[in-house]
């Protein structure tokens, strides 16, 4: 799609917006009708909860650690923003990195500072307890998600993404290497704080990270939160779905339709699945994730071998 | 300011509402839930991220007290209303949510608040926290002596020796009585060391005994407050549906249907201790049969506090769920 | 040189000199700052700045991944941070400085000493232009044909790892299943996700 260089970031920037907008109103869409209550379009407009927050004061607490705090409320979104930075739109991409994968990955560990930093900085009990249980996710899912990013890496012998999208011309990786795609879809609902892994958000911990922060400050965390699904939602294309390709319709509308799809897969978990508490899930991720991802990229480079010229 | 006041009316059509469930009135807390439920208002999980505080019937004065502290901890604009009848819960919701975008009141109330007192010596009721915390303590390790006053009246930790043999800092914490999900009246002191709890008793505040009601309802309610628990939002709107149309209503029949597909809840839930029951996934199966008319299991509340101990705060809250709903049968005491 | 050349080396050395002062005074901040989970991200943001001189050095892969690893580490150090030390949340102030003069000459002079080296070295004029693919030149001039005996040590590492914890570890597999080896549900604290 031609775009000038200078549209290129905000037009990323609404993009992840509109999605936003789009899984917000299907989580709402799907609670409505567990809720047995009818469906309005203003129903599934995020505008009510933004209007609220903007007009919700900030508060503070005791003795807090300001600079942190704000930090790690705002980071999620930052974190977001430069995940999408490396993902192909078509033919374009805003940051073309030889290492568009560990990028990828370099910014969902910076996770792990902020999210510990939103419940640090609080200076709460139950927004500690927040930040420590996300530590405690993060363990647990940060192996298998570097071994799942590693398997089309091999795939595609490259860590460039839009060699990755070159490497899937005739096969997309997902029917290669089905339970990387599956932990990675894992992993970006665990490293969003969505769905089955939102105990560090709990409500049996006052709301954990979210626990004392109001008005603007949660409005960023929240947004920064829908905001990491969308770009691991987004970075799942190119990676295992084939980028833009597709009969008919260019490039750019493939990669749109099928991070929709995947978006639209992780909210229906999100209302489905309840929550993985960090400590059963600890032991899954070891014991369970990180030899099948292991075995998945050992059979990733059979394949290599077996195809290689 | 034309602006402002849209933004306004755009937030107020969907207010957080912070629940305060009254011990002894059960049917006020059921017809608020079902209001918030049929609305698609959300239920807040903390004051921080409230709007509207409803207090289901007229509270006691313990319980008083933690409204009040809980009201304080809330942002503008914030409204607080007061049901004392089943009628009065719905206007009590909607005229609160128009109180939202009255700006002159808002402003008012603004300008009215006075700063929390940060006195020196840690007042509670100043705290700018839910009842959960009556006393912030710092981890402040070995060797230092206890009368160090730091700033904001906080306190230093003393050592308790935890579950797994360390000596971690013990944080004495109060747990509810305003928590999602958490039944009228309940708190919970424990002193927690790290996320694991070394000690908990419970505090039952303005003990009142509920009104009867179907054992069936009762079944579904206990069920809703599980999979609130477990995270599972979507099966306890389903389970209050069910609640609110009638144990033998099509909503039931999908609700236990999904039940027994539940597998993932399931895993969730073994091994954990429950009333009455083997563990957790026993007691689900037990509500269930509970929701086909079988009788309720007896929770008490001093097995609640042994249950507890040693549990980290996650997994002590899903205890707490499946103990609560249940009210012994003719407790009063 | 062309136009464009001076101004991407001109650009190139104002970006290496802001990250050199970010990653030396943040390092410098960490003894300076009262509050243990300052000084530790303190450090990682002094590490991040390394990380980004890497990218300046056309090492991507590296400079990528020294992000990867520090913030993980930090994350990780300010949980014992906190857990070990005294006054976490700095709201005392203290002195973190311990034999002021000598510490400080020794710092003060391997640094003169490494930055002199690397200003005042009469090093080699580069011939021709960098390889296409830095990092696997770094590589193969570093390891060269041993590359797949680091791999295998990466391995053996790992399994120490898990070794020594399960030799130190206080419970055994006899206390979690019994003497045969057969108790379900093991005997432990909380209950794990998968197995026994």
């Amino acid at each position: 799609m031609p775009v000038s260089e200078l549209l290129l970031a905000p037009l990323a920037l609404a993009l992840l917006a509109g999605f936003v907008v789009v899984s917000y109103g299907a989580d709402r869409a799907l609670a409505a009708r567990a809720a047995g209550r009818e469906l309005t379009a203003a129903g599934l407009s995020p505008w009510p909860d933004v209007a609220r927050l903007l007009l919700q004061r900030r508060r503070t607490t005791t003795a807090p650690d300001a600079l942190l705090w704000r930090v790690g409320g705002a980071g999620p979104l930052v974190a977001a923003a430069l995940m999408l930075a490396v993902v192909p739109f078509g033919d374009t991409v805003i940051a073309d990195l030889p290492v568009g994968i560990v990028w990828f990955n370099a910014m969902d560990v910076l996770l792990w500072a902020f999210i510990w930093l939103a419940g640090w900085g609080a200076a709460s009990a139950t927004a500690l307890i927040g930040g420590y249980r996300y530590l405690a996710q993060a363990l647990a899912y940060e192996l298998p998600l570097m071994f799942a990013l590693t398997a089309p890496a091999v795939a595609a012998a490259s860590l460039d993404v839009r060699e990755v999208v070159a490497a899937q011309g005739d096969r997309w990786h997902v029917v290669e290497m089905p339970i990387a795609f599956a932990v990675f879809l894992l992993c970006v609902a665990a490293f969003s704080l969505w769905g089955p892994f939102r105990a560090p958000a709990g409500s049996d911990l006052a709301g954990g990270v979210f626990a004392e922060t109001s008005g603007v400050d949660r409005l960023l965390l929240l947004a920064g939160r829908h905001a990491l699904v969308v770009a691991g939602a987004a970075f799942a294309v190119p990676l295992f779905l084939g980028g833009g390709a597709g009969p008919l319709l260019p490039d750019w509308t493939w990669q749109l339709l099928k991070t929709l799809a995947v978006l639209l897969l992780l909210v229906v978990v999100r209302r489905r699945l309840p929550v993985l508490r960090p400590e059963r899930f600890a032991e899954v991720g070891w014991v369970l994730l990180v030899p099948l991802t292991l075995l998945q990229v050992l059979v990733t480079s059979l394949i290599v071998l077996a195809e290689a010229p | 300011m034309g602006l402002t006041e849209r933004v306004a009316h755009a937030a107020a059509r969907r207010p957080h509402v912070l629940l305060v469930p009254v011990p002894g009135q059960r049917p006020l807390r059921w017809a608020a839930e079902d209001v918030l439920d049929e609305r698609g208002w959300a239920r807040a999980a903390s004051p921080a991220g409230a709007d509207v505080l409803l207090c289901c019937g007229e509270p006691g004065p313990e319980l008083a007290d933690h409204v009040e502290v809980a009201w304080e901890a809330m942002p503008g604009p914030r409204v607080r209303v007061v049901a004392t009848a089943l009628a009065e819960v719905r206007p009590a919701l909607l005229t609160g949510a128009a109180r939202l975008s009255d700006l002159p009141v808002q402003r008012r109330d603004a300008r009215d608040r006075s700063a929390p007192a940060l006195s020196a010596a840690a007042d509670p009721a100043a705290e700018p926290e839910v009842g959960h915390d009556m006393d912030h303590s710092m981890d402040m390790g070995m060797g230092m002596d206890m009368d160090m006053g730091l700033p904001g009246g906080l306190q230093m930790a003393g050592r308790v020796q935890d579950r797994d043999g360390l000596r971690l800092e013990g944080l004495n914490l109060s747990l509810g009585p305003l928590l999602p999900g958490w039944p009228g009246g309940l708190r919970l002191d424990v002193v927690l060391s790290g996320d694991v709890l070394t000690r908990a008793d419970v505090v039952r505040l303005d003990r009142r005994p509920e009104p009867g009601a179907p054992p069936s309802l009762v079944a579904l309610d206990a069920l809703a407050m599980l999979l609130d628990a477990a995270g599972w939002t979507d099966g306890a709107l389903r389970a209050r549906r069910a609640r609110a149309t009638g144990a033998s209503g099509p909503p039931t029949q999908d609700l236990l249907r999904r039940l027994r597909r539940a597998r993932l809840l399931r895993w969730s839930l073994r091994g954990l201790p429950a009333p009455g029951s083997e563990d957790l996934v026993a007691h689900l199966d037990r509500l269930v049969d509970a929701v086909h008319g079988a009788g309720l299991p007896v929770a008490e509340d001093s097995r609640l506090a042994r249950d507890v101990v040693g549990l980290d705060v996650g997994t002590a809250s899903l205890v707490v769920a499946a103990h609560s709903a249940l009210e012994a049968v003719g407790a009063g005491v | 040189m062309t136009p464009d050349d001076v101004t991407a080396e001109a650009v190139t050395t104002v970006v290496f000199v802001l990250l050199a002062l970010v990653a030396v005074g943040f390092g410098f901040l960490v003894f300076r700052v009262d509050s243990m989970a300052r000084a530790t991200f303190a450090l990682a943001v002094s590490f991040v700045a390394v990380g980004g001189i890497l990218l300046l050095l056309d090492l991507d892969y590296l400079g990528v991944v020294v992000v990867v690893m520090m913030v993980m580490e930090m994350a990780i150090m300010a949980v014992f941070m906190i857990a070990y030390m005294m006054n976490p949340a700095g709201l005392m102030p203290m002195s973190m400085y311990h034999d002021k003069a000598r510490a400080m000459s020794v710092a003060v002079g391997t640094f003169v000493v490494l930055a002199g080296g690397a200003l005042l070295v009469d090093w080699p004029e580069r011939q021709g232009a960098p390889p296409a693919d830095v990092t696997e030149q770094v590589g193969l001039g570093i390891m060269g044909s041993h590359m797949l005996v680091m791999m295998g040590i990466g391995a053996v590492i790992l399994t120490t790892i898990v070794s020594a914890l399960v030799l130190a570890s206080a419970r055994s597999r006899y206390d979690r299943l019994g003497d045969d080896l057969k108790t379900r549900p093991a005997r432990d604290p909380i209950r794990g996700g998968v197995g026994p």
